[in-house]
């Protein structure tokens, strides 16, 4: 542990001190964070920048580096299909055109992620706010994202989402078909992952330290894993595999019969 | 008189009453006798005793009802039938001679010897009047039932008696006889014995050519299932009949044919049982009808090669899609793909992605993560093969050690599996594929990375259609060409793959506006592959006017090219406008091919009053370079247009045996749409299904009817014929005495004279 906390900090820090000319936005076929630019919402571009920083390091996803604010009437809006909502006071409401142009873009492939950034305790404003904005989007209630979800393994395995907070023990979510186009964490993602302009994080992470915001930046890969790869960890394959690796499994036994194979087996003649 | 006339009795009264009767004939007797007791002459007594006592024998006769049954005869003169089999299999023989010469020579032996009625049979009996007119015929007939053959001749003899059957056959039937006795050839059944029973003759017979084993090899069954799944094992049990082989050494290869192409093959030695069921499993491609063939290579000293094959159709359907997709990293159109997949129920969706990057191994714990291993053996070594479909989605094949298997990829492609190559940074000549394996037969041609070239070209991308993918079923998504290309003009690409051109086996269906490919077909051996050389196929599902227009399909279009490609690559014949349903089973041999041909337009509607073009072709398996879709050459016009179902049934007249396909094209939408199914026509084999002289049957027959069996030949003596033979009992004629006027006359003589005498002698 200790040399993998070494590498990203030493990687973190080439990537801050190389300034812009390292943080070139990769081209339009990168994945690209997205903000909901609605009115009061604050811009969380520090925040979504070490997001993607992370994403860049940790995983293969071709990510830019600069996030996007966007209003939800901009057609724009279809060309970043993961969109994030901040905020830690009542939201503006939403324009009839914004919430059309939402629940479009989210019965279509779209996902939300939206975060509550209340300092001490999440924003009940924003709560009930955003929580009438999105049954305004879809009849459906947020409902809890059980633990056993794929988004929970999606890349890293994870027991419970935390931020910057851990207050709140789980995610809520919307459905739509089989998958939830709408994540709600109340636990202020955003501010465990906000720097300021010298690499430094911006806020203290309570009550968990620095071990819990590595469990936040987890759940932020985890997130965009899962906005990407949808229910791929659920495949026969990695179900099959995890098993077989999980956490206290006994070492096997001589005689016992094998593992699994990795591949599904083939159709039977 | 003939011989065996007699006198019959009707003695209809029970026998109280003759006794009555016979007490009272004697009374009157006696008292004839006791009433001229007293006449002086002794003469004259007994004149009228005899007088009197035949009056009463005559009564009594007459009450007796006599009838005179007498048998009419027609004189046969020793009359022989001889019937010759002229059946195909009498056309083999030892050493240059047939059996028919064998069997014709059989009979002139007979006939020097006694009279002859003439007869060939093959299927039925037919008559001839000489030898010479039996000699004429050929030894061509294509079965033999040698049980119908006799019940014919049972049925001929009430126009001509005869006192003996001689068949001179090889014993090869194939009718019912052999049907009935296959289990038991020692006993006749039933029915078959009623049928020599009405001969009332003997049935004799030679043996022909038993002595000279045949040597050859029939299939002479292939069984497997009618239905059959795609990429699924499938078994197949061939039969297989030897004969001369039991003690020769060397091999024979069994082949099993898939629409043409070699599916199995066994080498199976010589020695060995006669008969075999042989097991051979093959893997079904393609969906549709195919055409199973199993064959046997020829052997050198073979009695005939006609019997060397046999046929079997099967419907392949596909159950589920099995397809293998590999990413090179999680993206929006990994993500929109897999959803797609995902949505189809009928997908069995297997994916691998690469979610870590080479350099973030050293910052990622694999204890914390639920990354697993990329299962590069297991995929290309253990189950490629088991794949309908292979996605390389901005694959790189580098960090995986998968180079060395690009070549199994050709393999998997040339043998009937579907390759699709979705672009990205990473893909084709980006991801470095320029110079291997897999490059040499893509439906592009790659070009080396020159300058600051990367492979990539990051920008908005127009896609255009070109001539050919404005005819592709692939590339139309919409029905009416104007439709098809605005289509194709509202969407666009963020990037496309460089370092690409146009050539080698692929047709070109879409460019850039500068005539750079951006997507491609081709018919790769069995199988195809396609490149679509962009990344941003999604935004084609996740289009900004439907921000603003709920009413927009266009997203639609996502989803219809890649059922479209899909489809395609996977030879689905729902693709085609055209569909045709050939015979299930092989044609017998100069019966008409019927082909139901059904044409639908694209959306699916069928199209009545069209008019087909069709030709026959050699059923052989695609070659391995693809050729541009020409109007069918030497093909002919069907006479009749589909109905308003769209179906018509083309009924294909002199169609040789053999394996064939039959050809299709019409224009359906503005286009030439054609289609072709496999069928058999199969070939007189029943008489070549077993050649060796079987003895077991006619042995059979002469047995159960009293004839002999003669292993030599037929002979010197000529044939035993029964004592009665020279004439031939046709009816038997029952004449009442007793109603003729001849006995009234005798009986008023009688009593005349009874009545003179007593006159003449002055009694009362």
């Amino acid at each position: 542990m200790p040399r993998l906390r070494f590498c990203r900090v030493f990687a973190l820090a080439w990537l801050l001190l190389a300034g812009p000319a390292s943080a070139v936005d990769l081209p339009g076929s990168a994945v690209r964070l997205a903000w909901l630019k609605v009115p009061g919402a604050p811009d969380p571009t520090s925040s979504l920048t070490a997001w993607a920083q992370e994403i860049r390091l940790r995983t293969s996803i071709d990510i830019a580096a600069q996030p996007v604010g966007v209003r939800p009437e901009d057609p724009a809006l279809f060309s970043y299909p993961l969109l994030y909502w901040g905020g830690d006071k009542a939201p503006a409401r939403l324009s009839d055109q914004a919430v059309a142009a939402l629940r479009q873009h989210l019965s279509t492939g779209g996902m939300l992620f939206v975060d509550n950034l209340g300092r001490t305790e999440a924003s009940q404003a924003f709560d009930q706010g955003v929580r009438h904005e999105l049954a305004r989007l879809f009849p459906q209630p947020l409902q809890r994202v059980a633990p056993t979800h794929v988004l929970y393994r999606s890349f890293y395995r994870l027991e419970r989402p935390v931020g910057r907070r851990a207050d709140a023990h789980e995610l809520e979510g919307i459905r739509v078909g089989n998958q939830f186009a709408v994540l709600y964490g109340r636990n202020d993602l955003a501010g465990a992952l906000a720097r300021q302009s010298v690499g430094v994080y911006a806020l203290a992470v309570v009550p968990g330290g620095e071990t819990q915001r590595e469990q936040a930046f987890r759940l932020a890969v985890n997130l965009v894993m899962y906005a990407l790869c949808l229910d791929y960890k659920d495949d026969h394959t990695h179900v099959m595999h995890l098993l077989r690796t999980r956490r206290g499994a006994k070492a096997p036994v001589a005689g016992t019969p094998p593992p699994p194979p990795i591949l599904p087996p083939k159709p039977e003649p | 008189m003939n011989h065996g006339d007699h006198l019959e009795w009707g003695l209809h009264w029970a026998w109280p009453i003759w006794l009555l009767v016979g007490a009272l004939s004697l009374a009157v007797v006696v008292l004839a006798a006791w009433n001229i007791r007293k006449l002086p002459s002794k003469r004259r007594r007994a004149l009228l005793l005899v007088q009197r006592t035949l009056t009463v024998a005559s009564v009594l006769a007459v009450l007796a009802q006599p009838t005179w049954v007498s048998r009419s005869l027609r004189p046969g003169g020793q009359r022989v039938a001889v019937v010759v089999d002229r059946s195909a299999s009498m056309a083999h023989g030892p050493e240059g001679k047939t059996r028919w010469d064998l069997a014709l020579a059989a009979a002139a032996r007979i006939e020097r010897k006694q009279p002859v009625a003439w007869y060939t049979m093959a299927q039925r009996l037919e008559p001839a009047r000489s030898l010479a007119e039996v000699k004429a015929r050929k030894p061509d007939g294509q079965s033999t039932d040698l049980l119908a053959a006799l019940a014919d001749l049972g049925d001929a003899r009430r126009t001509g008696g005869l006192s003996a059957v001689v068949l001179v056959s090889d014993g090869l039937d194939n009718g019912p006889l052999q049907a009935r006795t296959a289990a038991d050839a020692k006993t006749l059944d039933a029915e078959s014995a009623e049928t020599l029973d009405r001969l009332r003759v003997g049935v004799h017979a030679p043996a022909i050519d038993d002595a000279t084993p045949v040597r050859d090899v029939a299939v002479t069954a292939l069984r497997a299932s009618a239905f059959g799944f795609t990429r699924t094992f499938m078994p197949v049990t061939v039969e297989l009949e030897l004969s001369g082989y039991d003690a020769a050494d060397g091999e024979l290869t069994l082949t099993l044919r898939d629409n043409g192409r070699v599916a199995a093959e066994k080498k199976l030695p010589l020695r060995g049982p006669a008969r075999r069921a042989v097991d051979l499993e093959f893997q079904p491609l393609h969906v549709g009808p195919h055409l199973l063939e199993a064959a046997i290579a020829p052997l050198p000293d073979e009695a005939t090669v006609v019997n060397n094959q046999t046929w079997a159709a099967l419907q392949v359907v596909r159950d589920r899609t099995r397809v293998l997709h590999l990413a090179g990293h999680p993206s929006w159109d990994t993500r929109f793909l897999r959803a797609h997949l995902r949505g189809n129920p009928a997908v069995d969706l297997v994916s691998f992605y690469i979610m870590i990057g080479q350099g973030a191994a050293g910052y990622v714990s694999g204890e914390d993560t639920t990354l697993i291993p990329f299962p590069t053996r297991e995929i290309f070594e253990e189950s490629l093969s088991s794949f309908d479909l292979v996605i390389f989605q901005d694959f790189p094949f580098g960090p995986f050690q998968v180079e060395r298997y690009l070549s199994e990829l050709h393999k998997y492609v040339t043998g009937g599996g579907a390759f699709l190559v979705l672009g990205g940074r990473q893909s084709l000549s980006g991801g470095g594929y320029y110079g291997t394996a897999l490059a040499e037969w893509l439906p592009v041609k790659l070009e080396p990375l020159q300058g600051a070239d990367v492979g990539w070209e990051e920008g908005p991308v127009t896609p255009m259609l070109t001539p050919a993918g404005a005819l592709h079923p692939v590339s139309l998504l919409a029905a009416d060409a104007d439709g098809n290309n605005k289509a194709w003009n509202r969407h666009a690409f963020s990037g496309r793959n460089t370092s690409l051109r146009a050539g080698g086996e692929g047709n070109v269906l879409a460019t850039d506006t500068a005539g750079h490919p951006l997507l491609a077909v081709a018919d790769i051996g069995d199988g195809r592959s396609a490149v679509l050389a962009s990344d941003s196929l999604w935004q084609w599902a996740f289009p900004p006017q439907a921000a603003t227009d709920a009413r927009d399909t266009s997203r639609d279009d996502y989803h219809r090219l890649l059922d479209q490609l899909t489809a395609w690559l996977l030879h689905d014949p729902d693709l085609n406008a055209l569909r045709l349903e050939p015979p299930t089973e092989p044609v017998p041999s100069g019966e008409p091919v019927r082909v139901r041909v059904t044409a639908r337009s694209a959306g699916g509607q069928p199209v009545s009053g069209l008019t087909l073009r069709w030709r026959l072709a050699p059923l052989e398996p695609p070659p391995d370079k693809a050729a541009p879709v020409k109007p069918l050459a030497e093909s002919k016009a069907w006479q009749e247009p589909t109905d308003e179902h769209g179906e018509v049934i083309l009924a294909l007249p002199d169609v040789p045996p053999g394996p064939h396909q039959v050809q299709v094209e019409a224009v359906v939408d503005g286009r030439n749409q054609q289609a072709g199914a496999p069928f058999a026509v199969a070939p007189a084999t029943r008489e070549a299904s077993r050649l060796q002289p079987s003895e077991a049957l006619l042995r059979l027959l002469a047995k159960s009817s009293g004839g002999q069996f003669w292993h030599e030949n037929v002979p010197a003596t000529g044939i035993p014929l029964p004592r009665q033979a020279d004439a031939e009992l046709m009816d038997l004629d029952h004449s009442d005495l007793w109603t003729r006027p001849e006995v009234m006359l005798w009986l008023t003589l009688l009593l005349g004279l009874e009545w003179a005498l007593r006159r003449r002698w002055g009694l009362a």
